[in-house]
């Protein structure tokens, strides 16, 4: 059982972070809504009302989409363009989805290989590309739910007010929507610029994300030590 | 290699920990959507 949590200490961690995290908002966003609904002279919500609102999903998912996106474009941009110096990427000359020896599929996959990996045809295409293809589908499925929830959030806040409300195609072209989304974006495309960018001078022993801290600056990818 | 080794004699943990993540990412969104559609 030690060995087990050792063993994948990282994941779980993170989980825990996660699921910590989610909570927090919960609550934090609960008192929120009835301090907001308080001062307005409306009743608000239970707890658990809140929490499978509308409000709460569109809350969730417009950071859900953005942390998405940012590894797709993340996964997706370092296949094909590489960062002098940076832990995050390949060296120049690598660029491109590599060989079959390079990438251990086909005749060249060793013993252990995942199946997919030694299969022909679509299944090898699928399998090379499924960490892309699962980062891609979440981010537009998250970003399809902040969406279709802001769309109803918005319809309730006009209903209010006595205006009409939006059908999803004009909630999607309105302010409210793209503020939600590039205020989101604007911090994760910060977030991995910098990692590319700082890692190349900046080290941190004992981590994955770092170069060891004796490497040249110049160099890019540990693997080519 | 013997990163390798120590993989392939790691038991079910990675496999449960990809599984467990897998679901509170899709479990997550299939909630999401169960709330819109619930809301609509």
């Amino acid at each position: 059982m030690r060995r087990m949590l050792r063993d994948n200490a990282l994941g779980l961690f993170f989980l825990l972070l996660f699921l910590l995290a989610l909570g927090g908002q919960a609550v934090a966003g609960y008192f929120r809504q009835v301090e907001e609904m308080t001062e307005h002279g409306r009743m608000p919500a239970d707890f658990f009302g809140f929490v499978l609102s509308p409000d709460f999903v569109v809350d969730v998912a417009e950071n859900w989409q953005s942390e998405f996106l940012q590894f797709f474009l993340f996964i997706g941009a370092t296949i094909w363009l590489v960062q002098r110096g940076s832990p995050e990427s390949k060296n120049p000359g690598d660029e491109g989805p590599e060989s079959d020896e390079d990438q251990l599929v086909g005749r060249y996959a060793p013993d252990g290989a995942p199946r997919w990996a030694r299969a022909s045809g679509w299944r090898r295409v699928v399998y090379g590309n499924s960490l892309l293809i699962v980062m891609g589908t979440v981010f537009a499925l998250s970003w399809l739910a902040q969406s279709l929830g802001g769309t109803i959030v918005a319809g309730e806040e006009a209903a209010m007010h006595g205006v009409p409300a939006p059908t999803w195609a004009e909630y999607v072209v309105s302010a409210d929507f793209w503020d939600r989304t590039l205020q989101n974006w604007q911090s994760e495309f910060l977030a991995v610029g910098t990692m590319v960018a700082f890692s190349i001078y900046l080290r941190q022993r004992g981590s994955a994300e770092s170069k060891p801290v004796g490497t040249p600056h110049a160099v890019s990818a540990v693997e080519s030590e | 290699m013997e990163q390798v080794d120590r993989g392939q004699s790691a038991g079910r943990g990675p496999a449960v920990v990809f599984w467990t993540w897998m679901t509170v990412t899709f479990g997550g969104l299939a909630v999401m959507f169960a709330i819109i559609i619930g809301g609509r």
